[in-house]
């Protein structure tokens, strides 16, 4: 007797969507293409007809700058409904893509079931009959469901492509754009005048900020993109919405200006190198194709001209609004925004270690304040990238940069999460401060109050000032001030009071932080300085102990504590000193020994010719 | 005489619609650079039509204010030379010590 | 005393930054230092090792980016890296990881599993490949798998080549 068992086929292979994440460069070049369209539109209506005119009509009409503020008003109208269309629909190519791959996952494991079910059929006896077929039952329900998720979800992405088509094609002629601009009521010089009367208050801006509906905070994100990118308490998401569209006015400006062989000037060419540098810093993540589309990268400062050109950009690596884990990074002497490539090197290697173990965490490489910058190939350069490094040996900018900082943080507590059944912030949130940028951070928590739950300080030269004479002078939580310096971190060495120092040095035992493992860093010589930079910028390397530590407090963990220095800082670079000047002797002497050595021999060489020569004289 | 100062109005209007061509010019690099593409297959031909149909629009508006500025600029050389035989020819009829007086003084 | 050391060091600092753009790089440790001799080293071994880690783990992969980055600032000192990932490749992470293991090991690298920072280290003739996997909410399942290729020491690059390299599509 043959007994039949019904086992369901192999569910078939679900296609990728024919959209991806990268989608989102449209919605920017869109967006950014509706706020140049915008400047356009404002200048020529203030140096066009008055809205008021009460004279002949015609003569308003054929003037020129009044048509062009009608016309570019209206492809005005055009972009901004399609780029907030395209950024809704993003969103749901990327939640859908993540429904996608899940049911992908489900249905390599539905197959597998499937083999697995066939071959113990092939083995099977008459006694396993039943079971074989309450197995094949359970799979075909588990299949139905599959299938008809798949389904949903292909119906899902066809009703997303829907509304984005109709948008499309509803301002796809000029006359559309016109009459989209006539029904836009939105007064985008009131909301901009309502902004500014808010005084900078983070959380008041975040609050009027959800007031506002989605069609006005689109619209000013498109016409005052630099306004909305750089005010704290915008929520992180629009922030980046607005600084990516500034980004892209610059490249394409700059960009085409370039193409067009009409030479850039020398601040042209600063901002364009700061505008490639923002846009390598947003893209590390997204470096692979696919990319990595779990990490939400943020740009939340984009002013490329701040600060003389030196440039102020910060890029998040993560959602702070959203993140369990929140880290701000700032960089010290040698940064400015041309390096932000580097810094979010760094920060987006903290981040993945972060989230290892299925955590949330947001790492920011913060370059807000203006560094002691360095380009050595432009050493001459003056105003420029040059002899800025000067500064270092102040605390002026620190101490300027400790507010902006503060200012910072303050608008990332307003615009985060705050936890339902605490009412807290729920991002647990550390600034670390790595090099000046930890004197930086040091003034912004003595200063300024600092609004963080735990501060860093690594690679310090100073602790911020004569005022900071121990950990609890920072006013951060009990216990939640950490410092960490390498052996052979000669920036270390400077931590003192007094006119030419920053402050204390932060690891000493006395100070009273919790001082973490770091590893020492090769010993250096003043012939290989570079060992020593190396020294001074290894704290986020791959499996250092720092970066073991670091990762250990973004978490909210307490990291491998070691005591701290007894010895003073300036000694050990007094130390180091002498040393050096031991080595250097008997390195000269070394070296003199050779150089006699070769003298001789090379004097006995020559002596040895003439022989040889005056030998053939006389054979 | 009189058009010195119209001449630089003349000049600063021509400067501003070469500034406008210029940044149009850059909303044509963003469009040409967004990759309708992305959008997946059925959104794609949609995209693209919206994209054709303000690029047309766009290139029109920095063709115009490029034109705009040159034609201001043409004006501007000819109104100068004119304004110059005037004076020259003014000059050559005026009393010898008002030769080269202006409304705002000494030239 | 003090003050003098201190001015020196940070003259000696910016010495030492001059020095990226300026000292030849075969003086200070070889080839290996230098930028250009890294990156086509470690191309051909990512372009080498890339497929078959792609085979082994399965999942979908795509392209490879490879670039410099400079370190700690404008230093003079730099990293190349290429990173990479797959979204939820079949298997517990502890598959994964020895799949991947397993391919690192066959090309003749030393590995280690630290498990804090990464969750592999692997290392030969101055390349490192950095391994991590991020867990779904199960803890057992990998959400993603990043594989980052990079130089273990900074590199030098005496001609601009590292600031002038751009991307380089190691997989296209």
């Amino acid at each position: 007797m043959t007994t039949t068992i019904a086992v369901p086929g192999h569910v078939a292979a679900i296609a990728p969507l024919t959209a991806t994440a990268r989608a989102a460069s449209v919605t920017t070049a869109l967006r950014s293409v509706a706020t140049t369209l915008s400047d356009i539109s404002e200048w020529m209506s203030a140096n066009g007809a008055p809205a008021d005119w009460t004279g002949d009509a015609s003569t308003a009409a054929d003037h020129a700058m009044t048509q062009v503020a009608k016309e570019t008003d209206g492809a005005r109208a055009a972009f901004a409904r399609v780029a907030v269309a395209c950024d809704t629909y993003v969103d749901r190519v990327v939640h859908l893509t993540g429904v996608r791959d899940g049911l992908v996952g489900r249905r390599d494991t539905v197959n597998d079931e499937i083999d697995a079910l066939l071959t113990k059929i092939e083995e099977s006896t008459a006694d396993d009959i039943a079971s074989l077929q309450g197995q094949a039952t359970a799979l075909q329900g588990k299949v139905d469901r599959l299938v008809d998720h798949i389904i949903q979800l292909w119906d899902d992405v066809t009703a997303a492509e829907d509304v984005l088509i109709a948008a499309f094609a509803a301002v796809d002629s000029t006359s559309e754009g016109q009459d989209a601009a006539a029904r836009d009521t939105t007064d985008v010089r009131a909301l901009r005048a309502e902004l500014t009367n808010l005084g900078g208050d983070p959380d008041a801006i975040n609050a009027w900020w959800n007031t506002l509906s989605a069609a006005e905070r689109e619209a000013l994100k498109i016409s005052d993109p630099d306004l909305i990118g750089n005010t704290n308490g915008i929520p992180t998401g629009d922030r980046d919405d607005a600084n990516r569209t500034s980004l892209e006015r610059d490249l394409d400006d700059l960009t085409a200006k370039k193409d067009a062989h009409e030479g850039l000037t020398k601040e042209e060419q600063r901002l364009l190198d700061r505008a490639e540098a923002a846009r390598d810093a947003l893209n590390i993540p997204a470096t692979a194709d696919p990319p990595d589309t779990d990490t939400d990268v943020n740009l939340i400062v984009y002013q490329p001209g701040a600060f003389g050109g030196d440039g102020a950009v910060a890029v998040g690596y993560g959602d702070p609004d959203t993140a369990d884990n929140t880290a701000v990074i700032v960089p010290g002497i040698t940064n400015d925004a041309s390096s932000i490539a580097g810094q979010g090197d760094d920060a987006y290697r903290l981040h993945q270690a972060a989230i290892r173990n299925g955590e949330s965490a947001a790492t920011i490489a913060w370059m807000g304040y203006d560094a002691p910058s360095w380009n050595p190939e432009n050493a001459l350069d003056w105003p420029g990238d040059g002899l800025d490094m000067g500064s270092v040996i102040n605390e002026d900018k620190a101490e300027a940069g400790g507010r902006l900082l503060a200012d910072f943080v303050d608008g990332l507590r307003a615009t985060d999460t705050v936890d339902s059944a605490t009412g807290d912030q729920k991002s647990n949130l550390s600034v670390i401060g790595h090099s000046y940028g930890s004197t930086t951070a040091a003034h912004a928590a003595h200063d300024h109050g600092l609004n963080a739950d735990s501060l860093t300080l690594i690679g310090s030269p100073g602790a911020g000032g004569d005022h900071v004479n121990s950990a609890s002078d920072l006013g951060l939580p009990e216990g939640k001030v950490y410092a960490g310096a390498a052996e052979n971190d000669f920036v270390s060495w400077l931590g003192r009071d007094g006119d030419l120092g920053m402050g204390k040095d932060p690891t000493q035992a006395d100070f009273g932080a919790k001082v973490i493992s770091v590893d020492p860093g090769a010993e250096f010589h003043a012939d290989n300085l570079e060992q020593g930079i190396t020294n001074h910028t290894s704290y986020f390397e791959p499996e250092s102990q720092s970066l073991a530590n670091l990762t250990e407090i973004v978490q909210g963990e307490e990291p491998d504590v070691t005591g701290g220095r007894t010895q003073d800082a300036n000694d050990m670079a007094i130390d180091w000193a002498r040393d050096e000047a031991v080595h250097q002797v008997e390195k000269e002497i070394d070296e003199s020994v050779q150089e006699a050595k070769d003298v001789y021999n090379g004097g006995k060489d020559w002596v040895d010719d003439r022989v040889d020569d005056f030998t053939g004289l006389w054979p | 005489m009189s058009l010195y100062v119209y001449l630089a109005a003349l000049a600063e209007s021509a400067q501003a619609w070469e500034d406008t061509s210029e940044t149009v010019r850059g909303a044509r690099k963003s469009l040409t650079d967004a990759d309708a593409a992305l959008l997946g297959d059925r959104v794609a031909p949609s995209a693209q039509d919206f994209i054709d149909t303000w690029m047309t629009e766009i290139k029109r508006l920095e063709t115009a204010a490029n034109d705009h500025g040159d034609a201001l600029r043409a004006a501007s050389l000819l109104y100068a030379q004119a304004d110059g035989d005037v004076i020259e020819r003014s000059q050559q009829l005026m009393v010898w010590t008002d030769r080269d007086v202006s409304p705002m003084g000494e030239l | 005393m003090t003050r003098l050391l201190l001015a020196v060091l940070f003259a000696a600092l910016a010495t030492a930054c001059a020095g990226g753009s300026t000292t030849d790089p075969a003086g200070r440790g070889g080839g290996d230092r230098d930028a250009e001799a890294f990156k086509t080293k470690m191309d051909a071994f990512v372009r080498e090792t890339l497929p078959k880690l792609q085979a082994e783990v399965g999942g979908e992969w795509g392209g490879f980016t490879a670039r410099f980055y400079e370190k700690g600032g404008n230093t003079g000192q730099w990293e190349y890296t290429a990173g990479c990932g797959t979204s939820k490749p079949p298997g517990t992470g502890e598959q994964v990881l020895d799949e991947v293991e397993a391919v690192l090991r066959e090309q003749g690298m030393e590995i280690t599993r630290p498990g804090v920072t990464s969750d592999i280290s692997a290392r030969k003739d101055g390349i490192m490949v950095i391994v991590f996997r991020a867990l779904e909410s199960d803890v057992e399942s990998v959400s993603t798998l990043k594989v980052e290729f990079r130089s273990e020491d900074r590199l030098s690059s005496s001609d601009d080549f590292a600031e002038t390299a751009g991307n380089t599509e190691l997989m296209k």
